[in-house]
């Protein structure tokens, strides 16, 4: 019995502390930022600033709609970078096709010079893709602002983040949090919901903590070209994937390099005008997660990188944890199974000749106190943040409070049921990567949305089957545990079902963002032109397929 | 212009490459390199008697 308590303490240590590290974040977060202030011109004007948009066998329309509405709003804001198009994209046809759709794109009409270029050697993935820029082009520019395929900004936050570069020489990196938009499904739009209403909060709390040793997430960042150049060279690291090779999240890796560079590296959620799309559906969702997973879990490597700051290896050490957690829960029900069998009944009289029965100690208290502790833990910090979105005025622009409370109830009701399947999902990545399978880096599938309940079976039902075992096993051998249990076996029991329901369009009237409410310009401009390339698709496409 | 990538760019007026600018890059240490521990001895052994 000790051991098995002995076991699930630490266990619960374990999820707990990883449970309250985003509580107290969260906390942190509460009480708002100074207000952003523009800092002056450079005399001069800006420095030259490139922005390059790595792209690997993405829709070319709508990398191209987004360029063209991005150029507009760079011209609207005064600037005038230069666009450069670094194209990983593979097999002949998909090349000729980008750069028959790009090359409206490349006549100089006074408007932003649009650059592109396609790498047959497509070493380093996307950081590769970026270092190979730095390698040909880096000295003609100060400044690049590195976005995704998917990312939008608008022309005064680029001014923005190039003139806060200009003000402060030591400033090696600034990352912007981008907005989510475009979510269509339940699934996205709660998401997307979610990253709105309380990432604002979490972001403020980190910005806190971080100090001059901020993340980089990967894109709609501007970095100094003399920092990137000088610090980040990434190495392959010694032996095979999926812990060797080519160095996964690399953005991570890149702002504990810059910061161990003398580099100041900031993130500042007060920049608006910043945005990404996000997975439509939980199985896209998953297969994001477990090339996070990979990369996240190949920085045990770099935990001991020689000269890192203390904070870049907490961070390491963070996003390691925070897909060990996942297996720690798992492992937390195993034991909890397992501790179940080997309870013995009560002794009433341990003694021989005792004249009074010995009743156990009622622990029921300790049980209900550390399930309210857990749920409050997950729970408060959300409470936290609805109040002060309704006291800053934040509610309004997610529909009102009345709406933005139901939103909340929602989401979490949501974030319930998916967070077995997720654990599933994250426990399999967990297990894949430390018996050694590569996943790979697959090309990402934006766009993808709806799926049929067979397709939602054919990639979840392990879950389900998975599932029933539980809850037979449970009802065999531990029959006290099954009310307990039920939470988590019956959302993993009707994973295909909550996959292809959450995948369908919905949920109009909660999950409202102010990007719904009132489109900013540059994500309005880029849907109206990717509407107006629409039947353009179909006669390049037919052009491409005729026979030579 | 390198064989190994395509450059587009100035349709209107003829090709324009992007700019030749190039910049070094160096690889950047992460790993220590593993040194055998009875070289790291006799390495430091040789140093003391020399």
């Amino acid at each position: 019995m000790v051991v098995w308590d002995t076991l699930r303490v630490a266990l619960l240590l374990m999820t707990t502390a990883w449970l309250a590290w985003g509580a107290a974040q969260a906390v942190l977060g509460l009480r708002g930022l100074a207000p952003l202030s523009m800092p002056p011109a450079r005399p001069g004007g800006p420095s030259p600033t490139a922005i390059l948009i790595p792209i690997c066998n993405e829709d070319p329309w709508a990398v191209r709609a987004r360029i063209e509405a991005m150029r507009a709003s760079v011209a609207d804001a005064g600037i005038a970078p230069d666009f450069v198009i670094l194209s990983d994209t593979a097999g002949t046809q998909d090349v000729t096709r980008e750069q028959a759709v790009f090359a409206p794109l490349f006549a100089r009409d006074g408007r932003a010079v649009v650059y592109y270029r396609n790498r047959k050697d497509r070493h380093g993935r996307k950081a590769g893709n970026v270092e190979d820029f730095i390698r040909r082009s880096g000295r003609a520019y100060v400044h690049v602002v590195i976005l995704d395929a998917d990312s939008l900004m608008d022309g005064r936050t680029i001014a923005h983040l190039i003139a806060r570069m200009d003000a402060d020489p030591s400033l090696g990196l600034l990352q912007t949090l981008p907005v989510i938009v475009g979510a269509q499904s339940i699934f996205g739009r709660a998401m997307q919901f979610a990253a709105s209403f309380h990432s604002a909060v979490f972001s403020r709390g980190l910005a806190r903590l971080q100090g001059d040793t901020g993340p980089f997430w990967g894109h709609n960042a501007i970095v100094r070209v003399e920092a990137l150049s000088r610090c980040c060279g990434l190495p392959e690291l010694q032996g095979l994937p999926p812990f060797g090779g080519t160095i996964l999240s690399h953005d991570y890796v890149e702002a504990a390099l810059l910061a161990r560079g003398g580099w100041r590296v900031e993130m500042d959620p007060r920049i608006g005008g910043s945005y990404e799309e996000g997975p439509e559906n939980l199985l896209a969702f998953a297969r994001r997660d477990r090339r996070w997973c990979q990369g996240n879990l190949q920085h045990m490597r770099l935990l001991a990188a020689p000269g890192l700051k203390g904070w870049s290896r907490f961070v390491f050490a963070q996003g390691i944890a925070s897909y060990l957690v996942a297996l720690a829960w798992g492992a937390f029900l195993v034991v909890s199974f397992l501790s179940a069998q080997t309870v013995v009944g009560p002794d009433y009289f341990p003694e021989p000749r005792q004249l009074f029965p010995v009743f156990p100690d009622d622990r029921t208290h300790e049980i209900v106190a550390l399930a309210v502790g857990i749920v409050g833990l997950l729970l408060l910090p959300k409470l936290a943040i609805l109040i002060e979105a309704t006291a800053s005025g934040r509610a309004g622009a997610h529909g009102g409070w009345a709406r933005s409370a139901l939103s909340v109830l929602a989401e979490t009701l949501l974030t319930a049921l998916i967070a077995p399947v997720m654990l599933m999902y994250q426990t399999r990545a967990v297990l894949q990567v430390l018996s050694g399978q590569d996943g790979g880096w697959p090309a990402t599938a934006r766009g993808e949305g709806r799926l049929t309940l067979a397709e939602a079976w054919q990639a979840a039902s392990w879950v389900t089957l998975s599932g029933i075992a539980m809850a037979v096993l449970t009802f065999w051998m531990a029959p006290d545990l099954v009310l307990w249990l039920l939470p988590v076996a019956l959302p993993m029991i009707a994973a295909p079902l909550l996959i292809a329901v959450t995948s369908r369009p919905g949920a109009g009237g909660i999950f409202t963002v102010p990007e719904e409410i009132a489109p900013p310009p540059v994500v309005a401009a880029y849907r109206t032109l990717a509407m107006q390339t629409t039947p353009l698709r179909a006669v390049t496409d037919d052009e491409l397929a005729r026979p030579v | 212009m390198d064989d190994r990538v395509t450059e587009l760019s100035g349709a209107a007026q003829g090709p324009s490459p992007l700019p030749q600018a190039p910049l070094d890059m160096p690889r950047q240490m992460l790993e220590r390199r593993r040194r055998p521990w009875l070289a790291s001895l006799l390495a430091h052994l040789t140093i003391k008697s020399a």
